[in-house]
């Protein structure tokens, strides 16, 4: 060959080559090889996680709230199984599985099946939560399905459902962030998300054990090294009455959106909080209910929003309470002060067509008169408002704890100079002061903070710390936190002016506008609202506490854009739920229990702000709606 | 210049039994590779643990191992047959050959079968095959037949120029499934055949100078721009920026047009390999920027996990250290067919096809290794002495083909299992498990036998 020399210079290229390959293998097996062989050892030490069980949530009386139920999941384990059966197993798993409500198909189940061989001594997740039917089918024909496994694993569980879903909030995986976060969460953790279940997440969470075990190079177990056990989730006692919720979902129906807040006036304990419209927060425990989860966010209805406390609303007529109380404190108005309503005053309406007529304080707070209230407003002007209303719980986060709040707004002439822009910006005039002393204008207020309001107004002005925890029993069975009452602040209501208040809330209740909310033999007493909204749909409000002498019970109910009135939508529902607690408390004989009150809903206009028919009131009117 | 074709007539019988013997210094080497891949194949499949998981493994001939026998056994068939051909009417017939090639190229593009993500297999009937594998027998024969057109020789520029074109054209097409370590195989052979027939060296260190500039910027501009090593400045311009390389290029071809031009109308020699040199490794540079726009995310991942595989070992990087891990508690020895656990059972992904050397490096350890490679050297050196000893230029570049083709492959798997490679999917010879690769190898053999039967017999 002409060039045989070239072919000769190539194979000393190779030559060179190859022998710097076997050098680098030197180089690794046999300077290096020991550390690599220890390296290869480690890989068969393995630390598995042990998860905590989650801590139950129950209700002041025990009523478990959030339990983690049993479940069964259907698994396969590969090992020992023959590859010429896979595909019998798979079809006769989708035939058995055919009556679950997502089947999965033979195919999806070939697949995984072929899947799990890649870590033959791990069981791979066939269907998840499958219904007892299907578990004892499969034990049955156990013989049948090699590899086929039931694993039993605890699932998240609100037995009362929408009915605590924003007082319980819901639990979900933990996200990539949570996990880089360095907070301790791994990947398949369930992390609360909101409400209780966020709030007391590291007590509900528990600690996390972990064992190392010796593996072969497919994770089969050799031998236990080493274990730290879990250590469970605290158990919750809430001071919430499981009762009064499902009451007020009860009450509520299914097509209204507000919300039920009740507080025992005396302590601060939080016995109700519902939000509507709810949801199941049991969508969230379940992987497969993930349509159901994402319609939750994109519905208009907004049943995510907790309205009792992430929502403001003008409080309308309710505020009045804050009136008479800031009008008899600074002695600008006594019970026996007397204006003229004459159905308009300054080019603003009454509410009552043709007006009043002369009324004194209680009669004016009886039938919500607004031309008395702008006229006291006017007496008492602006700080002592706002004084009252900030002392009893108004203009301030309400501090539950779960969650997001609104801050809310009572104006002062200093607020109205910051937030408001335009020509009105500087002055704090008799307009502005007449629509605070009716609840309207700037006022903006969460059921959350009207809850806190009443009751604050009927224990003489203390206002007590809000709190949802009675107690909370680590796994060792100490109970490591128990509830104390804390007083925030007391405006030190004098008697004599308590016995206004109370004379003034019973008459509502007697023989005013939330006649609806009369209940035989109980003593109490309350305020109805009917706030304009921007949407031209009013808010129905109805605030009240029971026993008016010895407060037990302090409720506020919201209908958003309810277009009907406090007293005609919200009174019946504070009348069940106080009345069905009342008897169950044995403050009254324990007769037959009236059923839920039956609401029908005015058609919506079409246009906001077009005229709507009351159910039996009289139409609202500018500036008037407020009864 | 024509081949005698062998005859058996007027002969002795000892020359005539002669005859019949196959070289053993490419035949020991082979078997031996072979034997080490059944081995660490056999340690693969049936471990211990292997058979609690699949009870009727050893009734099942359907197992990785079983085809591996069967398809070496096949290749050795092959490679017999091909050892007794004529090569001359292969050399008559290689034109249509190429064609073949090419039509099973689009064919595969056409109606291939997608395993992961790459298109590259062809199914007739219960037959699937893998024609990228089969193209590089093809290209061998293709481009040993140009090159050694006798008029090939005085013209080495162009001969290089269509040798690449040859090469290019199915390059492109395996692109396209898209299988970029295959077409490394088939680039490597313009790196040697024109030498072998006889390019002159300078043009020869050009593409090598341009190869390696290329491959430099490529990497470092991929290290600076994902892993931050180097800090703002010059330098990171350079390897980052496309647009200093292209202004090079243009001073260069205009700067080196000049000088060309003004060499020869002085009448230098040497003028045109001075512009060559001039534009060949600027443009090289830039076109490594072009690449670095096509390259598809996971091979930036590789190239990038290459160079700091630790930076996450559990993610991308993991087949580099597990195959480091694997391959280096070999130790001395070997851990056996029992204790060869980071291989053979879950941790090395692909152990059965491109990672095969691990197994081989764990189970038998350094001695083992050093038995393998050492028969990869002297096959490789074995068949470059027969091109040398070749007295027909056609048989000779054959056989530098085939070289080129084993020990790009073994260069690529190997550096690739011990972490002096990026990862590419390309298989190591006789050894890896695959039916269409085994079969290339083996039929390149048989060829170099049958150049080595008739230097012999000549």
């Amino acid at each position: 060959m002409p060039y045989g020399g070239r072919s000769l210079l190539l194979a000393a290229v190779a030559a060179f080559l190859l022998s710097g390959i076997l050098l680098r293998c030197y180089w690794l097996q046999c300077v290096e090889g020991s550390n690599y062989a220890q390296i290869s050892e480690s890989n068969a030490i393995q630390q598995r996680v042990l998860r905590p069980a989650r801590g139950v949530i129950v209700d002041r009386r025990g009523v478990p709230l959030a339990i983690n139920r049993p479940s069964f999941d259907v698994t396969f384990l590969p090992k020992g199984v023959p590859r010429e059966e896979y595909e019998r197993i798979a079809g006769e798993l989708a035939e058995l599985m055919g009556t679950e409500a997502q089947p999965p198909t033979r195919a999806e189940l070939f697949a995984l099946m072929k899947e799990a061989r890649r870590r033959p001594f791990n069981s791979m997740l066939l269907a998840a939560d499958v219904s007892r039917r299907i578990v004892a089918a499969i034990s049955e024909r156990k013989s049948d399905l090699p590899g086929v496994l039931i694993e039993n694993r605890a699932r998240r569980y609100y037995p009362l459902g929408p009915a605590t879903a924003h007082l319980l909030g819901y639990i979900g995986e933990a996200s990539p962030e949570e996990i880089e976060s360095s907070s301790g969460y791994i990947r398949g953790d369930l992390v609360g998300r909101a409400g209780v279940e966020a709030a007391l997440e590291p007590r509900l969470a528990g600690v996390k054990g972990y064992e190392n075990v010796e593996v072969d190079a497919l994770g089969q177990t050799v031998r236990k090294l080493s274990e730290q056990p879990a250590v469970a989730g605290a158990r919750v006692t809430l001071t919430v009455d499981a009762d009064i919720q499902r009451w007020a979902r009860e009450a509520f129906g299914r097509d209204s959106s507000g919300a039920v807040v009740a507080l025992e006036p005396k302590t601060g304990r939080i016995l109700a909080l519902y939000s509507a419209p709810a949801y199941d927060p049991n969508v969230f425990a379940d992987r497969k209910r993930s349509a159901e989860r994402m319609s939750l966010f994109s519905d208009t209805m907004l049943p995510m929003l907790n309205r009792a406390l992430q929502s403001t609303y003008s409080p309308g007529s309710t505020f009045k309470t804050v009136t008479m109380l800031a009008g008899l404190l600074t002695g600008k108005l006594t019970p026996s002060t007397v204006f003229h309503c004459a159905g308009v005053y300054a080019g603003m309406h009454c509410w009552k067509e043709g007006g009043h007529g002369s009324l004194d304080l209680v009669s004016a707070y009886q039938h919500s008169c607004n031309i008395y209230f702008y006229q006291a407003g006017e007496r008492i002007w602006i700080e002592p408002l706002h004084m009252v209303a900030e002392a009893l719980g108004l203009d301030q986060f309400p501090g539950f704890g779960l969650g997001p709040e609104e801050h809310g707004v009572v104006p002062t002439p200093e607020w109205e100079k910051a937030h408001v822009k335009g020509p009105d910006a500087d002055i704090f005039g008799t307009g502005d002061v007449r629509n605070t002393a009716i609840g309207q204008g700037y006022v903006l207020v969460s059921p959350a903070q009207m809850a806190r309001l009443v009751s604050s107004a009927v224990t003489a002005g203390v206002r007590m710390k809000p709190a949802f925890v009675e107690s909370i029993e680590d796994a060792d069975g100490s109970v490591s936190e128990r509830f104390e009452p804390h007083v925030e602040a007391d405006l030190k209501i004098p008697d004599e002016i308590m016995g206004t208040l109370r004379t003034a809330m019973k008459a509502v209740v007697e023989d005013g506008t939330g006649y609806r909310a009369k209940i035989e033999g109980l003593s109490i007493g309350g305020k109805t609202g009917t706030a304009q909204s921007p949407t031209g749909l009013d808010h129905a409000w109805f605030i009240c506490a029971a026993p008016l002498e010895d407060p037990k019970i302090g409720l506020c109910i919201m209908l958003e854009n309810a277009a009907q009135h406090g007293g005609t939508v919200a009174a019946p529902i504070a009348k069940y739920i106080v009345e069905r607690y009342a008897r169950r408390e044995g403050w009254i004989s324990d007769t037959a229990v009236a059923p839920p009150p039956r609401r029908t809903r005015p058609p919506k206009p079409e246009v906001p702000g077009a005229p709507v028919a009351a159910e039996t009131a009289p139409a609202a009117e500018t500036r008037g709606g407020n009864q | 210049m024509r081949l005698r074709k062998p005859e058996t007539g007027g002969r002795s019988q000892a020359a005539s039994q002669f005859r019949l013997v196959l070289d053993p210094c490419i035949v020991g080497p082979a078997l031996t590779i072979f034997f080490f891949s059944l081995c660490a194949l056999f340690s693969v499949v049936y471990h211990p643990i292997a058979f609690e998981i699949e009870p009727n493994l050893a009734t099942d001939f359907t197992t990785p191992f079983v085809k591996h026998l069967v398809w070496g056994t096949m290749g050795l068939a092959g490679m017999t047959w091909f050892a007794f051909i004529d090569l001359e009417k292969v050399r008559a017939r290689t034109r249509w050959i190429y064609f073949g090639g090419l039509v099973l190229l689009v064919a595969v593009l056409l109606f291939g079968i997608k395993v992961r993500n790459i298109r590259a297999w062809l199914s007739i009937g219960i037959l699937t095959f893998q024609p990228s594998e089969i193209i590089k027998v093809v290209l061998v024969l293709a481009a040993a037949r140009f090159l050694s057109l006798p008029e090939r020789e005085e013209r080495p520029l162009t001969s290089l120029a269509a040798v690449a074109i040859l090469i290019g054209i199915p390059s492109a097409l395996v692109l396209k499934q898209p299988d970029l370590g295959t077409v490394i195989v088939y680039l490597s052979l313009l790196l040697t055949l024109p030498f072998a027939s006889g390019l002159p060296a300078q043009y020869l260190i050009l593409i090598l100078v341009s190869c390696l500039l290329a491959g430099l910027r490529l990497m470092t501009g991929m290290a600076v721009e994902s892993l931050g090593v180097i800090p703002d400045g010059v330098v990171k311009t350079l390897v980052t920026d496309p647009h200093p390389a292209l202004m090079l290029l243009v001073v260069m071809v205009v700067a080196g047009a000049a000088i060309a031009a003004a060499m020869s109308m002085a009448r230098m020699r040497h003028a045109f390999t001075v512009f060559l040199y001039a534009v060949v490794p600027p443009a090289s540079i830039y076109g490594s920027f072009l690449l670095t726009d096509h390259l598809k995310p996971y091979q930036k991942l590789r190239l990038l996990t290459f160079l700091a595989p630790q930076l996450d070992p559990k993610g991308s990087g993991y087949n580099i250290l597990q195959s480091q891990i694997a391959f280096g508690s070999g130790g001395l020895l070997g851990k056996g067919f029992r204790g060869a656990t980071q291989s053979t059972l879950g941790f090395l992904p692909e152990r059965q096809t491109d990672f095969i050397f691990s197994v081989i490096g764990e189970v038998f350890g350094f001695f083992g290794v050093a038995i393998v490679v050492g028969a990869f050297v002297l096959l490789i050196l074995r068949i470059l002495w027969i091109s040398a000893q070749a007295r027909d230029r056609f048989g000779s570049l054959v056989c530098v083909g085939a070289a080129t083709i084993l020990l790009t492959h073994v260069l690529v798997n190997m550096g690739m299992a011990i972490g002096m490679m990026p990862i590419m999917g390309i298989p190591l010879p006789l050894a890896s498990y695959g039916g269409t690769a085994m079969v290339t190898v083996f039929t390149l053999l048989g060829f170099v036998l049958a150049v080595e039967r008739e230097t012999r017999l000549l």
